[in-house]
């Protein structure tokens, strides 16, 4: 299948991979931190297992908006070597894409009453 | 500590070996960084709710993952390309036929969706043109609304679409009609609905095989057996269609449903093509011709060297 990609095709993006990608927005993050980047991000609404997390790592990398680093010891944590990812200049088009879409949606008329219950 | 590292190894071993490799040890270390938080914040209630959430979490994960490999070993890797030509020919003054092909993007995970469609305006009637091109888009704006509705058959959409533009045909253009042959492909299932006499061919392993059937008169005199079926005189016969799109309120349209097998290809075009250039030619110049594109030029540029009595259209799809 040939396609030059665009960013809106990727879209939806599940929950779990946005957040993925927000928290890697900051900056290369390794799996742990992600974990806690989004737990943050979503005030203790998304609680990242690693199921979830590396089976959404696997398909961001696959579909080539996440890039693996390299392999190092996180110096605030301990001496084992981790995975470290970064978003590619295609995932930050994509992030950038749902979130414009998320925005429109909120911006509609029926989402607000949705919102403010009328 | 130990034990719940040794208690989700156990766990692991519920996803496929190749995952296993790749993530394992991955998974291992978050899952130990989590338990680490847990007690230390919530002591061993914590570790017991975190524990609840985890096997819930590799349950169905590893159900996904074990999903996600058989569709990538099974479909999701078709590779489809196409190309398509439409062409006056030789004879007629203006082009009747309209042809589309058209990709509908797919969340990641499900199969590309291509729509290929062939319609072939009623000769001898007014605006056969505007009506083939009418059908046309109905048809693809139908496909395109229908598959943002999940779990969309495609045959039933194909076959609602077609009658859509049945509809708006007639009242458009009530003098006028088309034959039309519209195809879905998804992964390796192809979805056909059909009716007048454009055709749906395929083509594997050196077989050219018809998968429609004309609704003209002249294929129900051979099926009668009042015509030969090879007769090259069949060609010059005025081929009066009973069935066609945009002439009966309620249209019965054929369909068909194939798996395609891995570089197969199929073969729309109008009687255009298959009424000046016979089955054996037309299986030579695709099998001689492993770019879609190229084969759909050179079947037309043939039916032209034929005399090209009639408007020539050909879509070549390539199921990798």
């Amino acid at each position: 299948m040939n396609s030059t990609q665009q960013p809106e095709q990727m879209l939806p993006l599940t929950p779990a991979c946005f957040h993925i990608m927000l928290a890697l927005a900051d900056g290369e993050r390794h799996g742990y931190a992600i974990m806690q980047s989004v737990e943050q991000l979503t005030e203790g609404q998304m609680k990242l297992v690693p199921g979830t997390l590396y089976r959404s790592i696997k398909k961001l990398l696959d579909d080539g908006l996440i890039t693996e680093v390299d392999e190092r010891p996180d110096p605030e944590l301990d001496d084992e070597r981790r995975r470290y990812y970064k978003l590619t200049e295609f995932g930050q088009r994509v992030a950038a894409a749902e979130v414009r879409r998320l925005a429109h949606l909120v911006n509609m008329q029926q989402a607000k009453k949705l919102i403010e219950g009328t | 500590m130990v034990w719940f590292a040794r208690l989700y190894a156990l766990c692991l071993r519920l996803y496929p070996a190749h995952y296993r490799r790749e993530y394992g040890s991955l998974m291992l270390q978050a899952a130990r960084d989590l338990c680490r938080d847990a007690y230390r914040t919530s002591g061993f209630g914590g570790l017991a709710f975190l524990w609840a959430r985890i096997l819930a979490d590799t349950i169905t994960t590893a159900a996904a993952v074990h999903r996600d490999q058989y569709q990538e070993e099974t479909g999701r890797m078709t590779n489809i390309t196409f190309g398509q030509l439409t062409d006056t020919g030789v004879l007629r003054p203006i082009n009747e036929d309209s042809v589309l092909s058209r990709f509908y993007p797919r969340p990641t995970g499900d199969d590309q969706l291509g729509l290929f469609i062939v319609a072939d305006g009623l000769g001898g009637h007014p605006d056969g043109n505007k009506a083939s091109k009418l059908a046309v888009n109905v048809i693809s704006d139908y496909v395109a609304k229908q598959l943002e509705t999940a779990h969309a058959q495609p045959l039933d959409v194909l076959v609602a679409a077609l009658q859509a533009a049945n509809t708006t045909v007639r009242v458009e253009y009530p003098e006028s009609g088309a034959a039309v042959t519209a195809v879905i492909l998804q992964g390796r299932t192809a979805s056909i609905a059909q009716v007048g006499d454009t055709r749906a061919y395929l083509v594997i392993a050196d077989e050219l095989q018809q998968l429609t059937t004309d609704h003209s008169v002249v294929q129900r005199l051979i099926d009668l057996g009042k015509l030969e079926p090879d007769d090259p005189a069949n060609a010059d016969r005025l081929n009066i269609l009973y069935r066609s799109l945009g002439h009966e309120e309620a249209l019965e349209v054929d369909t068909y449903t194939y798996t395609l097998p891995a570089d197969s290809r199929l073969l729309l075009c109008s009687d255009g093509l298959w009424g000046m250039v016979e089955a054996p030619r037309i299986l030579d110049i695709i099998n001689s011709e492993s770019n879609p594109q190229e084969a759909c030029d050179k079947l037309v540029a043939l039916a032209n060297h034929r005399g090209g009595k009639d408007n020539i259209t050909a879509i070549v799809v390539n199921v990798g």
